[in-house]
């Protein structure tokens, strides 16, 4: 016999109770398994394996980071104190109950026990607070459904799952005080909620047996319900309890970095059997099937999704949501291997109204990437023939005239010949310049776009940067390769590089963060590696040395480019830019900004949309008081310009680009 | 079902730009394209194989035509082209296009249908259909908008000035059609390169036996000039009845209103 402190287990019940139990479990056990053996079948747990022997450390650290201590979940404050409880509870009652089964079911055979002595009071001590901790974290859960939070998709299925968490959490302590009710124990109070609930329980007018009598429905009901909660857990989103972490393991931080499944140089010129993009389950990768039932559908990503904002018809989620349950139905023999197209999982409409702003990259808690499976949708559509006329004309300029206005390259002479006035040259024409200033098409053709280009070099000259300008200018590809036509983007990247390499240029300051972006990153996997800065960075740059200064005075606000902020991590730059001048910032700024709605070539074409993202965003800005609204890229400013006009409040905000701050 | 499209390379009116003393267009300078109809009425054929099985002949000729333009036409989903590419066609007219494209199209064989533009982009004749379908002793019907495959035959929907004008037609036929019919596909890149394995076919002028009546243009291009428009740059002032009046008499004066 024991002396001290010990767990009793299947106290109160009848003998042969655990048998039972687990005969019981079997059918339950059985779901669960087959379930995370469907789930696992798809992603291949060897190439989950070879993923994490490629590069443990940086695995790891992505995982400590992200599922271990929730960094992106408690970037929503709120979410975190939800989730962190929940997550921490759930699993700490878990491990009590794997250290119950241990005790029971594997040391009693060796007369061992484990709960026992001091240990076991730490145990009690460790189990109720945490317990406690997940009653909180789910009730705050079912709240923020009740209270409706708008995010959260009403289903049934959520509900019934917080229900039955809830349930486990209160029946466990119910029956930890019936427990205490009925045979007290000396060590009683160590397990605390149970021991108060317990003090209660004494007032009530009830003998023993009813007491033993509730016990024992409340333990079966305790039992059935975590038996049918974890059958079904592979089968609901709560998958995301397993999925999650592994997908912070496996998927990548970088906001819009892009695969790149050909090289248009090193191509067969006729190859005909190359598929690209996603059309059907089948195309999709292990990672992406894994990543796909990552996600808990918290809608975190529509919330800061710029084109579900102006109405159009996209939801990231759903389009994350939709993708899943297509894998799941064609696993499980539900459909064929059916384009996502033709049988209406996607809409090619939803698909051409993002972006590409990266925001719901950047809000997903999981690491889940919606664009890319948008990105690589489009590829597919492309490789189909695109039918929709302004698309087919972007890209049909893009080709012919390399540029996606389809402006023919002679209107861009007028810039050439008024930056040759100030003194600029080509890179025909000198070879002592530090900078190739790459202007882009909107400085080319958009006559603001244009004078600000003359400013900048005005600027540049000023401050004595020995730059020098492409004496022609093709498009970068950018657009091309945002709308999934791969093969263009590469057939003007390709030819790019090859000028690039012609004239001997190591650094390139662009005027735009689209070329910024591409040039920077993406251009190095076709052959060229090149020191690339954007316009505001320099600009901060030449500030710092005292070669230029800010014109001081209105109240402004500055408005961070997609493709600066969040997807290339530069904030503080254009913000240095501006020191001395009374700077306000928008609610959300920095890598949070909201995009203007040019991007992922929608400057160019039009889907359904109920208002536009610019105004949207101009609001905000305007609603910060500011009377200038500082841009640092061509397609924000033509974009809030036009919003500025069409809102009526063109006397109230002044949209300007960040080198007119200067003198 | 045997269709056959006929498809013109134009210059790519964009791109003309006028000499600024002579104000003929740089020709030089111009890029080339498919002509805009020409790729409805691919498009259009390229639908009808789809849903009806049969092959899709891309049928062009042109004083220089362009192979890389011929493959992004055969991308869209054309199987074959055939093409006469020779300097005499330099100055060639409605009438002597009908004639080399009509002669193309019998040494390919009967065509059940033959689809084409209603006019090109950069000439704007709408010459061609009709004259084919005249040579080739076929009926046609111009300025089609909208295609229906019936049982026997097609009902085909014509845009005309004072309404629309449905007809049910026997095939063979020729049809031309509309910029409103289709938007044309935009093949990718990557379907432009694996169409090289396309078969492209280049027939000789002279294999088509045509007699030099029939290759002599009826129509003499004497010089194509851009039109020049000075601005007046007049600028009016004053409070605006006065304003108003004022540029009512200009207008008057100007003879571009009467009162």
């Amino acid at each position: 016999m024991l002396s001290g402190p010990f767990r009793e287990n299947f106290v109160l019940m009848p003998e042969g109770t655990d048998l039972l139990m687990y005969t019981v479990l079997v059918p339950f056990a059985a779901v669960f398994i087959y379930g995370v053996y469907l789930r696992f079948r798809g992603y291949g747990v060897s190439n989950l394996l070879r993923d994490f022997v490629a590069a443990p450390r940086s695995r790891i650290t992505s995982l400590l980071r992200y599922a271990w201590l929730q960094r992106k979940v408690t970037l929503d404050r709120a979410s975190g104190l939800m989730h962190i409880p929940l997550m921490y509870g759930a699993l700490v009652l878990f491990i009590g109950t794997a250290l119950v089964f241990i005790d029971h079911d594997i040391l009693s055979f060796f007369n061992e026990k484990l709960l026992r002595g001091p240990f076991y009071l730490i145990y009690e001590v460790t189990l109720d607070l945490f317990g406690l901790l997940f009653i909180i974290g789910v009730s705050l859960a079912i709240l923020r459904r009740v209270r409706g939070l708008k995010r959260l998709r009403e289903k049934n299925e959520y509900y019934a799952y917080l229900g039955g968490l809830l349930f486990i959490g209160v029946s466990g302590y119910l029956l930890e005080a019936l427990r205490l009710h009925v045979r007290p124990v000396e060590w009683g109070g160590y397990s605390f909620v149970g021991w108060t609930v317990a003090g209660y329980l004494d007032y009530l007018p009830m003998g023993p047996e009813l007491a033993t009598g509730i016990y024992q429905v409340t333990w079966w009901a305790h039992a059935l319900i975590t038996f049918g909660l974890v059958a079904y857990l592979p089968y609901s989103n709560m998958l995301h309890v397993f999925i999650s972490p592994l997908n912070t393991m496996i998927s990548q931080i970088r906001v819009s970095s892009m695969t790149t499944p050909f090289n248009l140089a090193e191509l067969p010129p006729d190859a005909t059997e190359l598929r690209m993009g996603i059309r059907t389950v089948s195309d999709l990768s292990w990672r992406q099937r894994l990543s796909l039932d990552a996600c808990t559908d918290c809608g975190r990503c529509d919330v800061q999704c710029p084109a579900l904002a102006a109405g159009t018809n996209l939801s990231p989620r759903m389009v994350v949501q939709k993708l899943k349950s297509a894998v799941w139905n064609y696993d499980v023999g539900r459909t064929e291997n059916v384009d996502f197209f033709e049988s209406g999982v996607l809409t090619e409409e939803e698909i051409w109204a993002c972006t590409t702003c990266g925001a719901c990259v950047e809000a997903c808690p999981v690491l889940i990437r919606p664009l890319e499976f948008i990105i690589e949708s489009r590829r597919s559509i492309v490789m189909g023939g695109i039918t929709d006329q302004k698309i087919t004309a972007t890209l049909t300029n893009i080709s012919r005239y390399q540029n996606p206005h389809g402006y023919p390259q002679s209107q861009r002479e007028a810039l050439v010949r008024e930056l040759r006035e100030l003194g600029v040259r080509t890179v025909e024409e000198v070879d002592d310049f530090e900078y190739l200033y790459w202007l882009g098409c909107m400085s080319s053709f958009d006559p603001k776009a244009k004078e600000i280009a003359l400013r900048m070099a005005r600027l540049m000259i000023k401050a004595g940067v020995k730059f020098a300008i492409m004496p022609v200018e093709s498009c970068t590809g950018d657009p091309a390769r945002r709308m999934g036509e791969e093969g263009r983007y590469q057939e003007l990247a390709l030819s790019n590089i090859e000028t690039f390499k012609r004239y001997g240029v190591r650094k390139v300051v662009t005027h735009c963060p689209h070329c910024f972006n591409v040039i920077k990153n993406e251009y190095a996997e076709l052959g060229i590696e090149l020191e690339v800065v954007h316009h505001s960075e320099l600009l901060a740059e030449l500030r710092s040395q005292g070669k230029i200064k800010p014109i001081e005075g209105k109240l402004t606000t500055f408005h961070d480019s997609c493709y600066m902020s969040r997807v290339n991590g530069v904030t503080e730059e254009p913000r240095r830019a501006l020191e001395g001048v009374r700077l306000v910032e928008m609610r959300r700024n920095r890598t949070n900004s909201f995009c203007c709605g040019a991007g992922g070539g929608n400057y160019w074409y039009e889907v359904r949309r109920r208002r536009r993202e610019s105004h949207e965003r101009l609001e905000e800005g305007l609603s910060t008081g500011a009377e200038v609204m500082i841009v640092e890229c061509p397609f924000c400013l033509a974009m809030f310009e036009d919003a500025a006009r069409s809102m009526g409040v063109e006397g109230k905000i002044e949209i300007k680009d960040l080198s007119e701050v200067f003198e | 079902m045997e269709i056959h499209v006929l498809v013109k390379q134009t210059y790519d009116p964009n791109t003309l730009e006028p000499n600024p003393k002579t104000l003929e267009p740089i020709y030089e300078r111009a890029q080339t394209k498919l002509s805009d109809f020409d790729l409805n009425a691919l498009e259009e054929g390229i639908r009808m194989k789809e849903n009806f099985k049969g092959r899709v002949v891309v049928i062009s000729a042109g004083p220089d035509v362009k192979p890389l333009l011929i493959r992004e036409a055969l991308a869209m989903g054309a199987d074959e082209a055939y093409v006469v590419s020779d300097k005499r066609l330099e100055h060639a007219d409605g009438w002597v296009y009908a004639n080399v494209l009509a002669s193309l199209s019998r040494t390919v064989g009967n065509a059940d249908l033959i689809l084409c533009g209603e006019c090109s982009v950069d000439e704007g004749g709408y010459q061609v259909g009709p004259r084919v379908a005249e040579k080739l002793g076929l009926p046609s019907v111009t300025h089609v908008i909208r295609i229906h495959a019936e049982q026997e035959g097609l009902r085909v929907e014509r845009d005309l000035e004072e309404g629309r004008e449905v007809l049910d037609v026997k095939l063979p036929i020729v049809l031309t059609v509309g910029l409103e019919i289709n938007t044309p596909r935009l093949p990718s890149l990557l379907m432009i390169r694996a169409a090289s394995k396309k078969p492209i076919n280049s027939v000789p002028l002279e294999s088509l036996g045509l007699d030099e009546n029939e290759l002599r243009p009826r129509v003499v291009c004497a010089s194509v000039r851009a039109l020049k428009v000075e601005r007046k740059r007049v600028v009016i002032s004053g409070s605006l009845d006065e304003a108003a009046e004022k540029l009512l008499s200009e207008l008057v004066r100007e003879g571009l209103v009467r009162i």
